[in-house]
């Protein structure tokens, strides 16, 4: 294998010096890739973990894991500023789930009409229920419009006005004058590719810099020391050599886990690994039990249908044919809210009301129409409806169920990016550790994430996190030593379940786990059920020791790839969970019908003369922390308090809570 | 460097690599799999190695197809295939219309939306005015 490699390399540099060359075609100084025998001079084999599996070793300033919007900004951020970065990651940067987020990004330029972003922070305290933390949120609303100006400048094409402004469209509950003004528009869009064009924009400007890719890289675990984070260990999935990347500073955005759900919006791939990762290393993820849902999401494809299909005439109906939801909303029907729909249609389907073989969605019914008015108001639905669903709209109904878009929690960051956890009552900062993105939780999305902040939040947080490394470190500074052996416990669980010979495959574990959460961690949360889902899911997580590969190779062995990301997503499952079967309250996603209040330290519906404030123990607007110990399974929680306060109060002043109403 | 030649270089390279292969260099534990996936693997990260010393087999092999379609267009045009060909010896022969029709959204008038007198933005009705985020029945944010 190596002597072939060797004579190819040869050959290519025989014909690519050759005069006669084609223009297009030049030799570049960019470190796209690398082999293991090959150019990289600082990367040296040993085998000081496992003789069977050498391991390179890579000494850089930075590494980042994930390479979506997030990653992307900060890897060339920190190449910008100077840094020897490398970025990890699985997919190609242009592949990443951020290509798939079509809608647009909020920002208060005031194209459209005066606008101010203190306006928007006020929108995104409200929409996040007062869970966010006020700090991060004003960082993040204030960076809004240099950072989408700064995109426009790498040469995002945002569609304009007349005039040649960025035009900017009502959308994602966003309002004027702190909610007394009216209707703000704030979202800028590419057409209708705002992801897509944005992955391409940061991808195309991250190649100006000296960024090294390694491409289809798997990152297995961070490397922990002294508690501190000293680099990344990770699986080359095209050669199967294991990889060590030591650097003063990991940045993690690897993106979300809809991947835990059976039906979910996100690309097979989100997996949460990131947040697993940080769980290994034993460090707390943040408010993972606030997942977002949409009542309609097409059965086995995971696309959601428009709340028009609802708006236009159409019905939602259970197996025995009725509008189920005359009961549940006798006066809106199905014109109520999301959260009423997609409860109603979980209690239907757990009181054995549901249709198809497992009885386990229901059906919008859209053919008692008239088909021109469907064609006219919603162009594009049955084409849509025959390819994702297979069914003639204006023959068939369309099979839905509530289906999970975007993850809220993830690792608890500062407003800088900076990873924390909470001690002696305290926020302490991990030396080395920064996460952003979807993966991160900063948090600014608290309970529930407003439509066209989360774009905003990638951009703004990839790039803190590479204005923090910059600010506090050097180039070229010299790396703390390693442990020898370390990344050892990594790789003899990859060897370990390379050679899995249980009697589960891993198809099956995977499919349990999505079904268990799809049915009790999903939309309706009540105690029992979640407790019932509690011990189901300890017992699929124990399954995962019984587990069986096929694959025993180590070249693009996806089998075992995808087992690593199973047990990803395991930890994220568990600890989603958990944490909801205890957050006794309903805040934002999170909506339980046993505790369907908000219970906060003052009952902000009545004046607050007279009122005992609830000690931290009794109220529940605090940050979930979890932690899990990966060989059992056992989750414990912790909580941490929400950052009340603004960055600089006379700025911007921080918004008291209320009860949220629209 | 003709189109010829360049062909007959990777020809000759291709072959190298089957000799090679075929001695049985392999480490026993790397390649585990039987020898023709290990020179597809083989040929797959040399071809890789190629594109990124510039793209330049890529070129190749597109420029050596196009010669052949051009060898054999003619007497395909006269046999009329039932089939549009999108290849490009078909391509001038399509109507850009007809695939045009097929599209559910009829692009704005120089790209500007009559009403709202936006450029560059989506095509069809407005996305947002169902609160979410819709295109083609689809919900894409909300």
């Amino acid at each position: 294998m190596a002597a072939v490699c060797a004579v190819s390399r040869v050959l290519g540099r025989k014909i690519v010096s050759s005069k006669a060359l084609p223009v297009v075609c030049q030799t570049s100084n960019r470190k796209l890739h690398f082999s293991i025998y090959g150019k990289r001079g600082d990367a040296k084999v040993s085998d000081a973990i496992s003789t069977q599996y050498p391991v390179v070793d890579h000494e850089f300033d930075a590494v980042v894991v994930g390479a979506g919007g997030a990653g992307l900004r900060a890897a060339f951020g920190l190449s910008e500023a100077g840094f020897n970065t490398a970025c990890v990651t699985k997919l190609f940067p242009t592949r990443s789930h951020t290509v798939a987020a079509q809608g647009g990004i909020n920002a208060a330029l005031g194209n459209m009409e005066e606008d101010d972003w203190r306006w928007h922070f006020y929108d995104t305290v409200k929409g996040s229920d007062w869970l966010g933390d006020q700090d991060a949120i004003h960082y993040m609303t204030e960076q809004a419009p240099a950072a989408v100006v700064e995109l426009e400048n790498f040469g995002m094409p945002f569609s304009r006005t007349e005039e040649g402004r960025i035009y900017q469209r009502a959308f994602g509950g966003q309002s004027l004058k702190f909610g007394k003004g009216g209707q703000a528009h704030r979202c800028c869009c590419v057409a209708d590719r705002t992801g897509h064009a944005l992955l391409h924009t940061l991808y195309g400007r991250s190649l100006r810099y000296d960024t090294s890719y390694f491409v289809e890289y798997f990152a297995l675990d961070l490397l922990m020391e002294d508690g501190e984070c000293k680099g990344v260990i990770a699986l080359c999935m095209e050669d199967g050599s294991i990889h060590r990347f030591r650097a003063k500073n990991t940045v993690i955005a690897t993106g979300g886990y809809g991947r835990t759900y059976f039906s979910c919006t996100s690309a097979h791939t989100s997996t949460g690994d990131g947040n697993a990762m940080v769980t290994r290393a034993g460090l707390p993820c943040q408010d993972l039990e606030f997942v977002q849902f949409h009542p309609t999401g097409i059965y086995g494809a995971g696309c959601l249908i428009t709340e028009g299909c609802r708006g236009e005439g159409g019905i939602l109906i259970n197996s025995e044919g009725e509008r189920f939801m005359e009961r549940y909303a006798p006066n809106a029907k199905d014109l109520a809210s999301r959260d009423v729909v997609s409860r109603s249609m979980t209690i239907e389907i757990r009181e054995g009301r549901g249709v198809g073989p497992d009885k386990d969605h229901v059906y919008l019914q859209l053919h008692h129409l008239p088909p021109q008015q469907l064609a006219a108001r919603l162009p594009g639905i049955s084409e849509t409806a025959m390819i994702f669903a297979g069914v003639d709209v204006t023959k068939e109904p369309i099979p839905v169920l509530p289906t999970v878009h975007y993850n809220m929690g993830g690792i608890p960051t500062n407003y800088k990016g900076q990873v924390i956890t909470h001690k002696d009552g305290e926020d302490t900062v991990v030396p080395g550790l920064y996460a952003c993105g979807e993966s991160g939780c900063a948090s600014v999305h608290g309970a529930n994430r407003l439509g066209a902040n989360s774009l905003l939040d990638l951009v703004v947080f990839g790039r803190a996190c590479a204005l923090t490394i910059a600010e506090t470190n050097t180039p070229g500074e010299k790396l703390s030593p390693l442990k020898p052996n370390a990344g050892e416990a990594s790789v003899a669980n990859l060897d370990k379940i390379r050679f899995a010979n249980g009697s589960t495959r891993t198809s099956e574990i995977r499919l349990n786990m999505q079904k268990t959460m799809q049915s009790h961690a999903a939309v309706f949360r009540t105690g029992d059920i979640l407790k019932e889902g509690c011990d189901k899911m300890d017992s699929v997580y124990k399954s995962l020791d019984d587990i069986k590969t096929f694959d025993r190779g180590i070249v693009w062995n996806t089998d075992l790839v995808e087992t690593l990301e199973l047990q990803n997503l395991m930890l994220n499952g568990v600890q989603t969970i958990v944490s909801a079967e205890a957050r006794t309250e309903s805040r934002g996603a999170h909506a339980r019908e046993d505790f369907k209040d908000r219970v906060d330290e003052y009952d902000y519906s009545k004046s607050l003369q007279g009122q005992v404030k609830k000690p931290f123990e009794q109220h529940w607007r605090k940050h979930t922390l979890s932690y899990v110990d990966p060989k059992t399974g056992k989750v414990t929680l912790e909580y941490r308090p929400v950052i009340d306060n603004s960055l600089n109060a006379e700025e911007c002043a921080a918004i008291p809570p209320a009860i949220r109403s629209y | 460097m003709t189109r010829a030649s360049s062909f007959s270089i990777v020809k000759t390279f291709l072959s190298c690599v089957i000799f090679c292969c075929d001695n049985g260099k392999a480490h026993n534990r790397l390649v585990q799999h039987p020898r023709r996936m290990s020179l597809l693997h083989v040929c797959c990260t040399t071809v890789r190695g190629f594109v990124k010393k510039g793209l330049f087999l890529e070129s190749t092999y597109t420029a050596c197809h196009r010669t052949a379609g051009y060898a054999s267009g003619g007497v395909a045009k006269d046999k009329e295939p039932l089939k549009k060909a999108k290849t490009p010896q078909g391509r001038f022969d399509m109507d850009e219309t007809e695939s045009k029709s097929k599209d559910v959204f009829e692009r704005f008038p120089d790209d500007v939306n009559p009403e709202t007198k936006e450029k560059g933005g989506p095509r069809g009705p407005e996305p947002t005015r169902y609160g979410d985020w819709e295109k083609k029945g689809r919900c894409i944010d909300f």
